[in-house]
């Protein structure tokens, strides 16, 4: 695989092109994180609108209807779905846990297993999630190639 | 899927060595072809029915590991109670619900067991997998 870095202070937004044959393992993992860097989500708190960088949250839920995003100590109403995260984040480091959460896996430290046959996940700020059985799989598939 | 396949194949060999057991005694069906069919069928309608409500289980966010042992214990006997009656393995009484018990109850043991150490053998392969990637 060839990096080219053309700078030039001309440019007035980066740009990423990737050309390639075959979209292989590796390739869509890096894709999986540029997507992570590169965008963020509109989410609201205390009637200020602010984009959140997807790198900085650990999650989103789904709580009366309404979706709220959260960060590593703060929390933001988004105006999205979950069905429509889940499909705007597909192909990132996102994935759907359970029917009210979307995890980034980015930040899960370790996991456990329940007597229940569900897995627990730890995140980076000590927060504990639990992944239903039905969303193992695709959970699991985030980790191991 | 695989969970089905896991539950069906687990129980499945649980009922027929127990069945081979108790069949010396007289306390179960000899075991010959036609039995060996009503048992899969038996276990592959136990671990379709679980699988259904597992998703259930997931709309309600019951997370409670028994309440889920409960639900699947309740299921294994209605299953059992109503389709070994319509086998001929039994008939419907209350002295048919204890005398499935001696079965029911070691093979969702194990079966529980065997679905529990999958789950345990998965959190080690993604917690590996994170090691890995610090």
């Amino acid at each position: 695989m060839r990096l080219i870095i053309e700078q030039s202070l001309d440019c007035d937004e980066a740009e990423i092109k990737i050309t390639c044959g075959i979209m292989d393992e590796r390739l869509s993992r890096l894709i999986e994180q540029i997507k992570l860097y590169t965008f963020s989500i509109t989410a609201e708190k205390d009637g200020i609108n602010i984009p959140v960088p997807l790198e900085n949250i650990f999650y989103f839920e789904s709580v009366d209807n309404k979706t709220f995003l959260y960060l590593n100590k703060d929390i933001y109403r988004c105006d999205k779905k979950l069905y429509e995260l889940e499909d705007m984040l597909k192909n990132t480091a996102f994935v759907r846990i359970s029917k009210s959460c979307i995890l980034n896996t980015s930040f899960v430290s370790t996991v456990r297993a329940q007597f229940s046959g569900r897995l627990e996940a730890t995140l980076k700020n000590g927060e504990k999630l639990i992944v239903s059985k039905h969303y193992i799989k695709d959970f699991r598939d985030k980790f191991i190639l | 899927m695989n969970r089905i396949l896991i539950i069906n194949c687990t129980s499945f060999t649980g009922v027929m060595l127990l069945f081979s057991v108790f069949s010396k005694y007289d306390m179960a069906p000899v075991v010959n072809s036609t039995v060996t069919f009503q048992v899969f069928i038996l276990t592959l309608s136990i671990a379709v029915v679980m699988s259904i409500a597992e998703k259930i289980e997931n709309k309600l966010k019951i997370y409670s590991a028994l309440a889920d042992m409960l639900i699947r214990v309740v299921i294994c006997y209605t299953l059992v109670f109503i389709q070994g009656g319509l086998f001929g393995w039994f008939e419907y009484s209350v002295k048919a619900l204890l005398t499935i018990t001696p079965v029911c109850i070691p093979v969702f043991i194990v079966t529980y067991l065997v679905l529990y150490l999958t789950c345990v053998e998965c959190a080690d392969a993604i917690n590996k997998s994170i090691k890995r990637k610090k």
